[in-house]
């Protein structure tokens, strides 16, 4: 299926959760709880069609073909 | 001084600089500045994630100890500002929104309707609510009545460096309102941030003026400075403005010569 992350067209299998796509992104697993592993504030942020998934949802959401995701993080700003 | 707190929402700062990170060239010279600055308090934008951008802001600024402002930087309209304080709260783990809704990207003025459409809402949502309003009076009153946190005011348009083009307006917001006033975008240089102070606004808030000065250490530094004067004369009791010479040197006891 193809999703769009931040954008981009991305191929993916189905069944690929928020939780496995972020893995591929930033290289961090969140927990099933929506942990960080070093037990921090991840600092990132993902809506899937214009809705917040929120990290503990993350493992359970799987994402669906045509799927536009959205992975926010801080940056400079005024 | 050290008894000179702003409280906003429960939380108590002794520096009145909010200080914004747009603009700065790299993270290293932003740190120092960030430093320099004395800041408490500091806004990020949110934006896609770079996995190839150098480090983490978010960590950058939470290893000073200084609290995050998210913004809504770049919206349009209340819907998009509100995904976006949605979107903040879920990354930087903070209630607390600087709500920007701009009506175009020429000016990057408020945009009233929206900004107070977004503001009634987000406070439903139990955001903590920085409005950056235009200097409008009247509007300000009306973003603390819909349970504005602080109202943030410009002092020119956004990275214009202009100063303070309307201190009567400033004036007027700060002696009705009951929440904190944040001067918020024109401020140049540091006797602008002094100014503000001295209208009595409660803190300031900058990011241009230093991130794109020739030494953002410097002028941080400066602005640190700028804050803390204009605060002490705001609070000291200026003297009245005279149209004649008041002398302070005695007449009396002149000798004849």
């Amino acid at each position: 299926m193809t999703i769009t992350v931040n954008g981009q067209p991305r191929s993916t299998r189905a069944g690929l959760t928020v939780a496995d796509l972020v893995e591929e992104l930033t290289g961090v697993r969140v927990t099933s709880e929506g942990g960080v592993p070093d037990g921090t504030t991840f600092g990132i942020a993902v809506a899937v069609n214009s809705v917040v998934i929120h990290r503990a949802g993350w493992a359970r959401q799987e994402l669906a073909d045509r799927d536009v995701v959205e992975i926010v993080s801080a940056t400079q700003g005024g | 001084m050290n008894s000179d707190i702003l409280c906003i929402d429960g939380v108590e700062f002794t520096s009145r600089l909010i200080m914004g990170t747009g603009g700065a060239p790299s993270h290293a010279g932003l740190g120092s500045a960030l430093t320099a600055s004395g800041t408490q308090l500091t806004t990020v934008a949110m934006r896609r994630h770079d996995p190839s951008s150098e480090g983490s802001l978010f960590q950058l600024i939470s290893d000073k100890g200084i609290r995050l402002l998210p913004n809504t930087a770049g919206c349009l309209t209340a819907r998009e500002a509100i995904l976006t304080a949605e979107l903040a709260r879920e990354a930087l783990a903070t209630n607390w929104i600087k709500l920007e809704v701009i009506a175009d990207e020429d000016t990057l003025l408020p945009d009233g309707a929206e900004l107070v459409a977004a503001t009634e809402q987000l406070v439903a949502r139990g955001f903590v609510v920085f409005a950056y309003t235009n200097d409008d009076p009247a509007l300000a009153l009306r973003l603390e009545e819909l349970g504005a946190a602080a109202v943030m005011p410009l002092g020119a348009p956004i990275g214009t460096g202009l100063g303070i083009l309307n201190p009567h307006n400033i004036s007027l917001i700060v002696e009705r309102a009951r929440v904190p006033v944040v001067l918020d975008a024109g401020i140049g240089t540091a006797s602008d941030a002094a100014l503000a102070m001295e209208l009595g606004c409660d803190a300031v808030l900058l990011a241009t003026a230093v991130t794109r000065a020739q030494d953002p250490s410097g002028m941080a530094t400066a602005f640190r400075h700028a804050v803390i004067a204009g605060r002490l004369a705001a609070l000291s009791g200026r003297i009245p403005r005279r149209t004649t010479s008041l002398a302070s040197s005695a007449m009396e006891g002149r000798p004849d010569l």
